[in-house]
């Protein structure tokens, strides 16, 4: 077998990765404006499994996610910003972020979470955005596992991870306090061989 | 691990046990070095720690390990870490010279979250002493010590998928099967599979086999 010889790669992002209608690519400092306005989401906050951000606080955690584009080592996240390129006076600019972590390196375990301004839903980009990142955690980063993890009243986000072909792995009861309240949180996984099938079957 | 004054928040009351646990049939205390024999028993049983994250250990092994189990004494902070030993008084030791009964297993609990209030409690019996319930009545002391002295909010346990005896265990504490991770783990030359159980202070409390 010895799945563990086989290394895991470093990635480190610099220009975008581009899907059919968006491009995903590190922060700039120039995202602030969006930025704000979707940290301030209570809906967002929500799925993220933390409280609304305030202007400063959503600053610090950007300046944060402008570093994060390399995943090496356990712990490390890549957080790309969500850019959808103007076209007419329709929504433009970034409409969410997605981000893979590198939970442990030596057991190729990564973690995925996507978030999408609620005025952008139902268009389909958090789909297109996360499959896109899949597809560079399985054969770029070499990961054999990838989860998700969400507040289970997050539907929006158990929809998407299904269409994704992750699978319901558990829910855990009070695993996490966020303000004042007891937050059940939801885990999704899918393998590599996972993946692989499912891309063969619909021949993406 | 990270030094204390990096591992963040701290708990009021840190839970360090000054005095034995006694249950109907059993001494949960601190290891001292004279256990050695009996937990080096524990240690290189292949059948104890086939489904464990323990390597299989030698005597000279086994006494590091216990070494460090002794240093273990204080629940504070995250990451810290309590392993009691689980004393039979009517077994004899292996040691020729005992200063206790046997030690037939290890008990823990490991600090999760002090923020979340989330804690992780382990068990581990020598073959020769299974299907008596010693785990069951050592574990049920140690889910008293969590949510009562420690005051955690919810107490997991994560198996081996494979390890059907200690499921059948976590279910009769009342623990509820919350997850199966498939291959979360590369585990003794395979990928593993990890059983997730949890039970909640209020599900304790209502439990006929908490102490209150």
């Amino acid at each position: 077998m010895g799945f563990t010889e086989q290394p895991l790669r470093a990635v480190e992002v610099r220009g975008p990765l581009m899907t059919e209608r968006l491009a995903l690519r590190p922060f700039e400092t120039d995202d602030l404006a969006d930025v704000v306005l979707y940290e301030a989401s209570t809906e967002i906050a929500e799925c993220t499994l933390r409280e609304p951000r305030s202007p400063d606080e959503a600053a610090r955690a950007l300046a944060e996610r402008i570093r994060n584009v390399r995943l090496e080592r356990s712990g490390d996240r890549l957080d790309l910003a969500i850019d959808l390129p103007g076209i007419g006076d329709g929504l433009s600019g970034v409409i969410g972020e997605i981000t893979l972590e590198l939970l442990d390196r030596q057991d190729r375990q990564g973690r995925l979470s996507c978030v999408v301004r609620p005025d952008a839903n139902g268009e389909g980009y958090g789909l297109e955005a996360a499959s896109r990142v899949l597809e560079v955690a399985f054969t770029e980063v070499g990961l054999h596992r990838v989860t998700a993890r969400f507040d289970s009243r997050c539907t929006g986000a158990a929809a998407l991870a299904t269409r994704l072909g992750m699978r319901h792995e558990g829910r855990l009861v009070h695993d996490l306090r966020v303000g004042e309240r007891w937050v059940d949180t939801d885990i999704f996984g899918i393998l590599d061989v996972e993946w692989a099938a499912r891309k063969s079957i619909d021949g993406l | 691990m990270k030094p204390r004054f990096l591992r963040g928040r701290r708990i009021a009351t840190p839970l360090v046990l000054r005095e034995p646990i006694r249950t109907e049939r059993l001494i949960l205390r601190p290891y001292t070095a004279a256990d050695l024999d009996d937990y080096a028993a524990i240690q290189g049983d292949e059948e104890v720690v086939r489904y464990m994250l323990w390597p299989l250990r030698n005597r000279e092994e086994s006494a590091k390990h216990l070494a460090k189990r002794r240093r273990q004494k204080r629940l504070e902070q995250n990451g810290d870490f309590l392993g009691l030993a689980i004393e039979l008084p009517s077994a004899p030791s292996l040691n020729p010279r005992p200063e206790s009964g046997r030690v037939i297993g290890d008990a823990s609990l490991l600090l999760r979250s002090v923020g979340n209030r989330q804690a992780e409690i382990g068990w581990v019996l020598h073959p020769d002493f299974g299907g008596k319930g010693y785990a069951t009545e050592a574990s049920r002391a140690m889910l008293d010590l969590a949510f009562g002295r420690l005051g955690a909010h919810r107490v997991v346990a994560q198996l081996d998928a494979r390890n059907t005896a200690s499921a059948a265990m976590a279910e009769r504490l009342g623990m509820r099967r919350e997850a199966l991770f498939r291959h979360d783990m590369w585990f003794k030359g395979a990928w593993g599979d990890s059983l997730y159980y949890a039970i909640l202070d209020e599900e304790w409390a209502a439990n006929p086999l908490s102490a209150r």
